[in-house]
């Protein structure tokens, strides 16, 4: 990754959420891995709290390398 | 043909067949540049009047994605089964405007994945008649259904949908026998089976059968299970039986794993409280928060004897609980069977278990439970070029109730963080696992890992964000050097390893390819190879799997052969090419090595890809079917042995 994700410590709308508040997960349509922007992801060094909605558009699913577009919730 | 979403009328299969290759015509003004072998050992061959170092001649297809398949001319690719096709004889005709449940499990499954060719009868070498044995990895709703999308489906479904996954699930035996017209489906065969996800009860086997962790509502026995999910690839047992390998089973469950006892153990495997099916909000078990354990039910290695469609499938606990790629047999020289498997994922690990008992080849029956007690081990490997096979055996070094694990049942419901805690090597998703029967070493598809970053590189996995994958050569101890008849000795605790190939194309220097030298002259390059097989020779059949990526790379997926001795070492040849948005799986000869068996796996698969505007409609090209995943019998023309 060439480019560091906004970091949002405080995340609010429009950022999807769960019914517990928490960031919503986003789930590869390819693949089925599953971006927890709560937990961040080190595999892709993005940090905890880093809504998927602010992820860098070359963000690439670690698993399967599919791009954002392949992402829902 | 350029635009993806025009209607097409023709099956265009055929022609393609005829197109000359611009490599083969321009194989004559080539003559002249000389091959060295590449990072490996191996005399020169005798280059005869061809200056191609390569020993596989065949005329290479256009490395051109197009929306039907191109097999290399002078072969023939016919389309032998499709999802849908009947696989029981009272299966009704495949419509897909009246799709359902019951008709789906008599019917072909969908995205055929391994492929196995078992001879008729049992332990003969026929290669006109046997059981195809197929696996149904996983689903694409939006292509199979009307009115879905490829990111809105698991809202959109209901339950009759879901159910028709589930049943699409698992695998297909068919028997099947070659004519004077190309290869048949026998249709009232009494081999002919459907295992599914939805109905086909299953036992499981070995240290985990009957754990508290393997308990639910439904079986509080913790041994018998309904149903496999995401079979990859597999292998062939020597005894007759098909193994199977159930890869990204978390992607079924639903449900928070937050609190749950198994949260940890979850997490690790990738359930994180969000599903890429529906099924949880249909069926009770997928939803772990309603049935806890009913994930560690999943995860392993499913034997099955495609000779016998009355016997129940076993879980063999053994082989361990991973994202299994594949699980493929060889026999040691002492008769201990070994299993190679790979987990299927960035900086997972290898896999090897060998069995306690030796093969019986005397008395196919003996065999019957012989992965039922062995070791598994998983690999570290050093850059000096040696790899030690670790056991994960319970008590033994870091595999103590002191970091959690009760039993060897626990070792191997959580192989991977048993591998984390004994130090075995990440490596960039290791896929296929096999060993050549001619030269003895074992092969390592490594798809890729885009992840890695530059201080993670090592040799093993030399690239940083590693798009293109590479393959490893593993040396069991008496296959060094090319010279007489290796005895491998794979039940070793100690092999050496060797690159065969980096991917990527060698005419990109930012891509670090490295293959034989004359690779971009008369071979042609690959990316993410993930499937592997042998033929007589020894030489080596490569399929692959880009993903997505195949829309930035501009090749397809599909096979590539090469060398692993000799001259032309490492220098592979393109031979088929899938339909856009596929990948290519279960590469598998028949023994005389006239047929060729492989699956087309996910035609269409692209993130705007629908039921009613797919990219591809291969093979039907019909306006009234969608894209169909096939498996495809490839031979030659004249009849020949593939390859030469």
């Amino acid at each position: 990754m060439s480019s560091t994700p906004v970091r949002a410590n405080n995340p609010t709308p429009p950022f999807a959420r769960r019914k517990n508040g928490k960031l919503e997960l986003w789930v590869c349509s390819r693949c089925g891995h599953v971006y927890d922007g709560n937990a961040g992801e080190p595999l892709t060094s993005t940090p905890p709290f880093t809504p998927f909605e602010t992820l860098p558009a070359s963000w690439l699913c670690p698993h399967c390398a599919a791009e954002k577009r392949y992402f829902f919730f | 043909m350029n635009d993806p979403k025009a209607p097409l009328s023709t099956p265009l299969a055929d022609l393609i067949d005829a197109r000359l290759s611009r490599r083969s015509a321009l194989k004559g003004l080539l003559a002249g540049a000389s091959g060295a072998a590449l990072m490996g050992s191996g005399l020169a061959e005798a280059a005869g009047a061809s200056s191609d170092p390569s020993s596989l001649q065949f005329a290479q297809p256009p490395h051109k994605i197009e929306q039907y398949q191109q097999v290399s001319t002078g072969h023939r690719g016919q389309v032998l089964i499709r999802w849908g096709d009947k696989v029981l004889a009272d299966a009704p005709a495949f419509d897909p405007l009246n799709q359902s449940a019951a008709a789906q499990e008599k019917q072909f499954g969908y995205n055929n994945d391994f492929v196995a060719f078992m001879p008729l009868p049992r332990g003969s070498k026929n290669s006109g008649h046997g059981l195809l044995c197929v696996n149904q990895e996983y689903t694409n709703p939006e292509l199979m259904f009307p009115g879905l999308t490829k990111t809105g489906a698991v809202k959109q479904m209901n339950q009759a949908q879901a159910e028709i996954e589930m049943a699409a699930h698992g695998h297909s035996v068919v028997e099947i026998r070659k004519t004077a017209e190309g290869w048949q489906v026998v249709e009232s065969s009494q081999y002919n089976r459907r295992i599914s996800a939805l109905s086909t009860p299953m036992t499981i086997t070995g240290p985990a059968a009957g754990h508290a962790r393997l308990k639910t509502k439904a079986d509080p026995t913790g041994r018998h299970i309904i149903g496999t999910i995401n079979n990859c690839a597999g292998g062939v047992t020597p005894w007759g039986t098909v193994l199977i390998a159930e890869e990204n089973f978390n992607n079924y469950f639903g449900g928070d794993p937050e609190g749950l006892p198994e949260a940890a153990n979850y997490k690790r495997l990738g359930i994180k409280g969000k599903s890429a099916y529906s099924w949880s909000r249909f069926h009770e078990r997928f939803d772990i928060e309603k049935e806890p354990n009913e994930p560690n039910r999943f995860g392993w290695v499913v034997e099955i004897d495609p000779y016998d469609p009355k016997s129940v499938p076993v879980k063999r606990s053994t082989l361990g609980r991973f994202k299994h790629e594949a699980a493929t047999c060889v026999v040691a020289p002492n008769g201990q069977v070994v299993v190679y498997s790979g987990d299927d994922e960035a900086f997972e690990y290898i896999y090897r278990f060998v069995t306690a008992g030796k093969y019986n080849a005397n008395n196919l029956a003996a065999n019957r439970d012989l992965l039922d007690t062995g070791v598994l081990s998983v690999a570290k490997f050093s850059e000096d070029g040696s790899l030690r096979w670790l056991p994960l055996v319970f008590g033994q070094g870091p595999l103590t109730p002191a970091n959690g694990f009760q039993s060897q049942a626990d070792v191997l419901i959580e192989t991977r963080r048993a591998a984390d805690l004994v130090g075995a090597t990440p490596m960039d998703r290791p896929e296929d696992v096999e060993a050549n029967p001619v030269n003895g070493r074992v092969y390592v598809m490594l798809t890729n890992n885009t992840t890695r970053k530059p201080e993670q590189i090592n040799k093993m996995n030399p690239r940083a964000s590693n798009a293109y994958g590479h393959i490893l050569e593993l040396l069991p101890p008496g296959t060094q050097g090319n010279d007489g008849a290796p005895i491998a000795q794979h039940t070793a605790d100690e092999f050496r390893w060797e690159v065969l190939l980096l991917a990527g194309n060698p005419s990109e220097p930012k891509h670090g390819a490295k293959y034989h030298p004359d690779t971009a002259e008369k071979g042609n390059w690959m990316a993410a190879p993930d499937n592997c097989c042998f033929d007589n020779r020894g030489r080596l059949w490569i399929t692959t799997d880009q993903g997505s990526a195949q829309s930035k790379s501009g090749i397809p997926d599909g096979v590539y052969a090469c060398d692993v001795s000799g001259a032309g070492r490492a220098l592979p040849k393109f031979f088929y090419a899938c339909p856009k948005d596929a990948e290519m799986c279960g590469p598998a000869f028949t023994p005389d090595n006239r047929t060729l068996f492989v699956a087309v796996q996910h035609p269409g698969e692209d993130a705007d890809s629908t039921f009613n505007a797919p990219s591809t409609r291969w093979p039907d090209f019909s306006r009234s079917m969608p894209p169909r995943p096939s498996v495809v019998a490839i031979t030659r023309n004249d009849g020949g042995v593939i390859g030469g």
